[in-house]
């Protein structure tokens, strides 16, 4: 860019002209002279306009080269990267360039330019530089260990703390009695929680400064902290594991009944496992087959109406209700009709249950005396998706009659 | 050739700047005289081979080095050895040890961390000891610093052995006094060393310490308050698997809540008396007591109790609860340490415990009025 600004005025004073003499270079200073002196002796004739109002100072000031970043943004792609000032990166030049500095005077410079955006707020920009005067490699560890601690500094207003914590590392290792490092590595592995580092970082920096408040009490929350979450760990594996036997308990239960688990899976018997239990039916999930404070198994029990692509689910059926009692309760005199009972008929005293017994294609005929208990442990019975499903049909029906034939009866 | 010219020309060979072979063949003869009781007793009368051993623990031929420290642990493990050693004038033993304990590259630590405990071990070296300890650079703080640090040193030396030697300062007044200054938090990391299962020697020694320390009766309001919270430190090595409601859980101390089913109790009964006995020295100001009742640490106790096999251990068990369980005004007094004990009345309960602990039953509650036991 600046040469291309050196291409400019060629350009514009000297017609394009690269080979220079001495007299030319001469006459061009004179020109110039001339032209500020001019410049000079018509200001004040003129009232002054350019200058910042209070309204645009600031876009005037991140514009002017004296003040403007040199180092860009990051998440600027290098399309819509603002052209920089020429003079700005002239003035870069003289500040930066490897080829006019030594590493120590490019690393300081960027350390200074570093901690002048941090002073702004411009964390990403500080973080840049300082890593830019980092990568000078330069040979004053005093302003390395420097570099590490400010770009800790900036990278902590990101919450990056873990960069942060090996920065203040990398600080403290090359300046051993960097306190200020240690305290943000403190206030670092604070944020992460991480109590164990907490110590570490205390105990490293009460060696420095024994009598730092700030690392007294940060020590001694970190140790109670630390208890804390212990105890939440340990109360939670506990809770798990309790779970896990209450589990294990009510699958041994299951089978201990004799009751077949089916799942849309096949597999042995021998392999039953909770997932066999959860409820495919949305309206029965969250009630899954539990047991009661007497030892018995509470089973969600769907009843299906395959006359009108109806179901109704019950979510607590306990193994020793009868069917009889639910359907009372659905279907009783007290009861009003199901909305799509359209023409009145489903009534208890009318009502057939059957469970199907795939294998055979059969529908077995379920006495309503029987306990569900009863049902369950009939040899044909399998329970998918975790939920007892039966068949209500009613008696004598057109729709139960043409039902019935798809199926080989068993009463 | 008499024994004193053998001497001499041994301490000519030992000499730093003499020839490498030479010199690594006297230095292990010299460690093979520590191994004899003549040995131990002509080297440690002649304070000038002393000073040739001590010369050589930095030398550059690591088993010379080595035999060197080999030899001033032998001799220090003696009491007129460590008191010789201790004499030197030249050379002194105990900053030099303290050095090669600081050096992370020291590869015989654990030596010099093995000679500090002996020569602090007798009574009346252990002022002495201490004393330039707190002279020189790495006080007592220092030490619990570099000891409290897993892979301090970096040749493979554990430094278990520093345990100890804190254990013989907290003997000293002094020495209590250096390890609770309220905020350098030196008792703070012995704590975290309380159920270290690496080391019993290492664990062991830091509850003696702690132990110690519970002497102090005006720190008690420190160690029990919560910058220290010294109680569920002690009742955790004594905690099996969690047996309790949760609600019970919920009364302990966080440290005690919900303890995993593999929780183990301290194995060692020796360790077990050192918390019980500290757990004791607690119990003596009402306002202790009183914490510890707030605390609930009874449910602790009452399960160690169905544990425990060792008499010694059920007796100090059964003390403390008998403490706790008792009203303030069934106890009768604040502070148990001012109860006057007659030399008489001692002697009888002591013959009581005896009694106890040989299996032949007697009054508990009498037991119980005994506030000093617990010997330091």
């Amino acid at each position: 860019m600046a040469d291309e600004w050196k291409k400019k005025v060629i350009q514009e004073k000297l017609g394009g002209k690269n080979d220079w003499t001495e007299e030319e270079r001469a006459e061009l200073c004179r020109q110039l002279d001339q032209d500020l002196d001019k410049h000079i002796d018509e200001m004040g004739k003129t009232k002054y306009e350019g200058g910042w109002s209070e309204d645009n100072w600031k876009e005037q000031m991140a514009d002017h080269p004296l003040f403007a970043p040199y180092v860009q943004e990051e998440g600027v792609t290098m399309g819509e990267e603002a052209p920089m000032n020429p003079l700005s990166e002239g003035l870069a030049q003289i500040k930066f360039d490897p080829d006019h500095n030594t590493p120590e005077e490019v690393a300081q410079s960027y350390k200074e330019e570093g901690v002048l955006q941090f002073k702004y707020k411009k964390y990403r920009l500080a973080v840049l530089n300082f890593s830019e005067g980092l990568k000078q490699k330069c040979s004053d560890n005093e302003l390395n260990a420097q570099l590490h601690n400010n770009r800790a500094a900036a990278q902590w207003h990101f919450g990056n703390y873990r960069s942060a914590i090996k920065d203040c590392e990398k600080a403290i290792e090359l300046k051993p009695d960097y306190l200020k490092a240690a305290l943000r590595a403190v206030d670092c592995a604070t944020k992460l929680k991480s109590w164990d580092e907490v110590f570490t970082w205390c105990d490293l920096g009460l060696k420095l400064d024994p009598t730092d408040q700030k690392l007294k009490t940060s020590r001694l929350t970190a140790v109670k902290e630390k208890k804390l979450l212990e105890r939440n760990l340990r109360k939670k594996a506990q809770e798990e594991k309790k779970k896990l036997m209450e589990e294990q308990n009510l699958l041994n239960i299951i089978s201990s009944r004799g009751v077949k688990l089916g799942s849309t899976v096949v597999k042995g018997s021998s392999s039953l496992t909770l997932a066999d239990l959860e409820p495919s039916h949305p309206a029965a999930q969250g009630s899954r087959v539990h047991i009661n404070e007497n030892g018995e198994l509470v089973w969600p029990v769907m009843l299906l109406y395959p006359e009108y692509h109806e179901s109704d689910i019950i979510q607590k059926f306990t193994e020793s209700d009868c069917i009889q009692d639910h359907l009372e309760d659905i279907f009783g005199n007290d009861a009003p009709c199901a909305p799509w009972d359209a023409e009145q008929k489903y009534r208890v005293e009318s009502l057939k249950v059957f469970f199907e017994y795939k294998a055979k294609d059969q529908l077995c005929k379920i006495d309503l005396n029987q306990t569900l208990q009863q049902v369950l442990t009939d040899p044909r019975y399998c329970v998918l998706g975790g939920t007892p499903g039966f068949i209500v049909l009613v008696d004598g029906s057109k729709f139960t009659k043409d039902f019935m034939s798809k199926y080989n009866v068993c009463t | 050739m008499t024994k004193a010219d053998q001497i001499n020309e041994l301490i000519q060979f030992l000499a730093p700047e003499g020839r490498r072979d030479t010199k690594s063949a006297a230095c292990m003869t010299a460690a093979q005289l520590t191994g004899t009781p003549e040995g131990l007793s002509l080297l440690s009368s002649r304070p000038d081979a002393l000073v040739a051993i001590m010369r050589l623990i930095r030398d550059s031929e690591i088993y010379t080095g080595k035999d060197a420290m080999r030899a001033l642990v032998n001799i220090s493990a003696e009491e007129s050895g460590a008191a010789a050693l201790l004499a030197v004038k030249d050379v002194d033993v105990v900053s030099e040890m303290v050095k090669c304990i600081e050096d992370p590259n020291y590869p015989h630590a654990d030596f010099a961390c093995g000679i500090l405990a002996n020569l602090s071990k007798p009574k009346h070296l252990c002022q002495q000891v201490f004393d330039r300890i707190s002279e020189g650079p790495i006080k007592l703080e220092g030490l619990v610093y570099i000891l409290c640090q897993i892979n301090y040193n970096k040749k493979g030396a554990k430094l278990h052995l520093l345990a100890p030697v804190i254990t013989n300062f907290s003997q000293l007044a002094d020495g209590r006094r250096q390890i609770m200054v309220k905020d350098e938090f030196v008792f703070q990391r012995l704590i975290t060393f309380m159920d270290y299962k690496e080391s019993k020697g290492r664990r062991m020694s830091v509850i003696a310490t702690i132990h110690n320390c519970c002497f102090e009766k005006e720190y008690h309001p420190w160690l029990m308050g919560e910058d220290v919270d010294l109680v569920p430190r002690l009742l955790l090595p004594l905690a099996g698997p969690d047996t309790f409601s949760e609600e019970d859980n919920e009364s302990l101390p966080i440290d005690l809540q919900f303890l995993p089913d593999d929780k183990e109790r301290e194995p060692d009964p020796e360790v077990r008396k050192l918390l019980l006995e500290a757990l004791m020295q607690l119990c003596i100001t009402r306002a202790s007591r009183e914490i510890m009742r707030s605390q609930n640490i009874y449910l602790i106790l009452r399960e160690h109790h169905k544990w425990e096999e060792d008499q010694h251990c059920v007796m100090l068990n059964e003390d403390v609860v008998n403490l706790l369980l008792r009203t303030e005004e069934e106890i009768g007094t604040d502070d148990l340490s001012a109860v006057e004990v007659s030399s008489d009345m001692a002697a009888k309960f002591i013959a009581q415990d005896m009694k106890y602990l040989s299996g032949v039953s007697s009054d508990m509650s009498s037991l119980t009025e005994e506030p000093t036991k617990g010997e330091k």
